[in-house]
């Protein structure tokens, strides 16, 4: 298990270094260009350099969600997530730079109309607002008031016309790109681009399509919480590890279904048929609305398994595993699991919630806390009055009130709302867990 | 993986490009051209050299020529170009005399 570890480790590195390489490499190649032709002001070829870097960053935004899996293996999906999310917001304050720094050497206001000016200037205009607009939309869709799958749609939309716009602009401004090796490998970034966004929109929908799966219960179990049973149709089903998740994808056909990151509940050690459980809060629309009519025999489809929330991957002494709210489903995943594989190591499952009343899976908890080795501690944030147990929010005092005493060899696994997470991932730093030993998911990845 | 390696890894890659962008900028502004290109006599002119020197922090050749071909007419856009580096060019009038007759002789060429 260390071996695989480190070869995950491994392949983040090589990852992570392949990523700073294809981003960097425009800038290499335009030094290849004759020196005598190109030489001109230091700020007007910084902001050049800059508008290289951002085409090559946006680029490969598309890369870092398009659940490739050997690249979000070693990082975790949420992980690549929140580095697509912030590595687009560094492309586009670089494109911004870019802008601002031409308008010393002759870009005025006049050249972000997308109607006036060349084709330089109007494909400049068109990139630079069509990134605004996906900023934006990004940035603000609850305000907005934008569905999940609309916005789906107009950021995918928006990423091509940036691509496209960018790509056409530094064409026509041909400077550096008239140099051959650097225009080819641009090109050759934007038919990865295109090749990637096929196989997510079109091949792997089609993929999905030819292995079905029908739904054989769909309940409510309190806490705006329902669990739906899937059985695979026709192929074996899934090989995940524990406290891994799914993309769970409903509508009429694959291809055009509304797919959403959703974490397996059941076990990994599965039966036969291979059905598996997915717990879904009532979050929005699609868990609102479309889920509770996913009547018994509807088709529904399933991307996976994704993420790295799982012992299989970390392996310790024991485990800590902190949960909020509908963050309960990994954890049970992790118990049930261990029961059926009759692990007795320690483990302390520390389970966060508005009020009783919102806890799922009670009666199951209660049933694994005299199967496993495990303590469980209950957390409420507003309890009733007559509740006589842990109160507030989970805190460095609560977890050093119930760490067994040998807590820093432990693996922590923590999931559960963005807020806690913020607050508990510094909170086990500062009581001393190693961060290695930290493994956390969190589940606003829409 | 930690909300916040990530969020540091994405700033530290931001600043990273920074400074590499400014790198390149650096390497490629006339200054450090007119340098590499000064002990390689032989791919490079010492009119050349001027151009980058006093020309090139805004303008590119292909401009200047250009505005050398305008309206066909290479003589008369040559002493025009003359005249104006001489009121507002920094270089002396030799050395003015040396670039536009360098770029004369490009724009006829090209």
């Amino acid at each position: 298990m260390r071996d695989e570890l480190m070869g995950l480790l491994f392949r983040g590195i090589v990852w992570f270094g392949v990523y700073v390489l294809l981003v960097l490499l425009p800038l290499g190649l335009a030094l290849l260009r004759d020196p005598i032709d190109m030489a001109r002001a230091w700020s007007l070829e910084f902001a050049v350099a800059i508008g290289l870097i951002a085409f090559a960053i946006l680029a490969f935004e598309f890369a870092l969600v398009s659940r490739l899996r050997s690249a979000s293996e070693p990082f975790g999906t949420d992980s690549l997530m929140q580095f697509h999310r912030q590595m687009g917001v560094v492309g586009m304050v670089f494109l911004l730079l870019h802008v601002l720094l031409l308008v010393p050497h002759g870009v005025g206001l006049a050249m972000l109309n997308p109607l006036g000016g060349g084709t330089a200037s109007q494909t400049g205009a068109i990139a630079f607002w069509a990134l605004l607009l996906l900023g934006v939309t990004s940035a603000s869709r609850t305000r907005l008031r934008l569905r999940y799958e609309s916005w789906q749609w107009l950021h995918a939309l928006t990423a091509v016309v940036v691509g496209g716009a960018a790509l056409l602009h530094m064409l026509a401004v041909n400077h550096y790109l008239s140099n051959g090796v650097l225009r080819t490998t641009l090109l050759v970034y934007t038919v990865a681009f295109i090749a990637l966004l096929l196989r997510y929109r079109v091949v792997r929908p089609l993929h999905l399509a030819r292995h079905p799966w029908k739904v054989i219960r769909n309940e409510s179990i309190g806490g705006d919480t329902r669990s739906l049973q899937i059985r695979p149709v026709g192929h074996k089903g899934l090989d995940f590890q524990p406290g891994q998740f799914v993309w769970l994808a409903t509508g009429r056909r694959a291809l055009t279904a509304q797919q959403h990151p959703i974490t397996i509940a059941s076990s990994a050690e599965t039966g036969d048929p291979a059905d598996i459980e997915l717990a879904i809060k009532a979050f929005g629309d699609w868990s609102r609305d479309v889920v509770p009519k996913l009547t018994v025999g509807t088709r529904v489809w399933v991307d996976g398994p994704y993420g790295a929330l799982t012992p299989d991957r970390f392996p310790g002494q024991g485990f800590v595993l902190i949960a909020g709210g509908i963050g309960i489903t990994p954890m049970l995943s992790i118990l049930r699991t261990m029961r059926d594989r009759g692990d007795v190591r320690p483990v302390l499952l520390v389970y966060a919630a508005d009020r009783p009343e919102r806890m799922v899976y009670q009666h199951e908890l209660d049933a694994l806390e005299k199967e496993l080795n495990l303590r469980t501690v209950q957390v409420f944030e507003s309890p009733p009055p007559e509740w006589q147990g842990e109160r507030g929010l989970v805190s460095v005092a609560l977890l050093r009130r119930h760490l067994p005493q040998h807590f820093k060899h432990y693996q922590f696994f923590v999931c559960g709302p963005a807020a806690m997470m913020d607050i508990l991932e510094d909170q086990l730093l500062e009581l001393g867990v190693p961060a290695a030993q930290i493994c956390t998911e969190r589940f606003n990845m829409g | 993986m930690h909300h916040k390696i990530i969020t540091r890894v994405s700033m530290v890659l931001a600043v990273l490009c920074l400074f590499v962008a400014a790198a390149f900028a650096w390497l490629v502004s006339p200054a450090q051209v007119a340098l590499a290109t000064s002990s390689d006599a032989t791919s490079a002119g010492a009119e050349d050299m001027l151009f980058v020197k006093y020309c090139g922090g805004c303008h590119t050749q292909d401009e200047m020529l250009a505005i050398l071909r305008k309206d066909d007419d290479l003589a008369g856009n040559a002493d025009s170009m003359q005249q104006f580096l001489k009121r507002h060019g920094k270089s002396s009038d030799e050395q003015d005399a040396q670039i536009v007759a360098a770029l004369k002789e490009l724009a006829a060429d090209r």
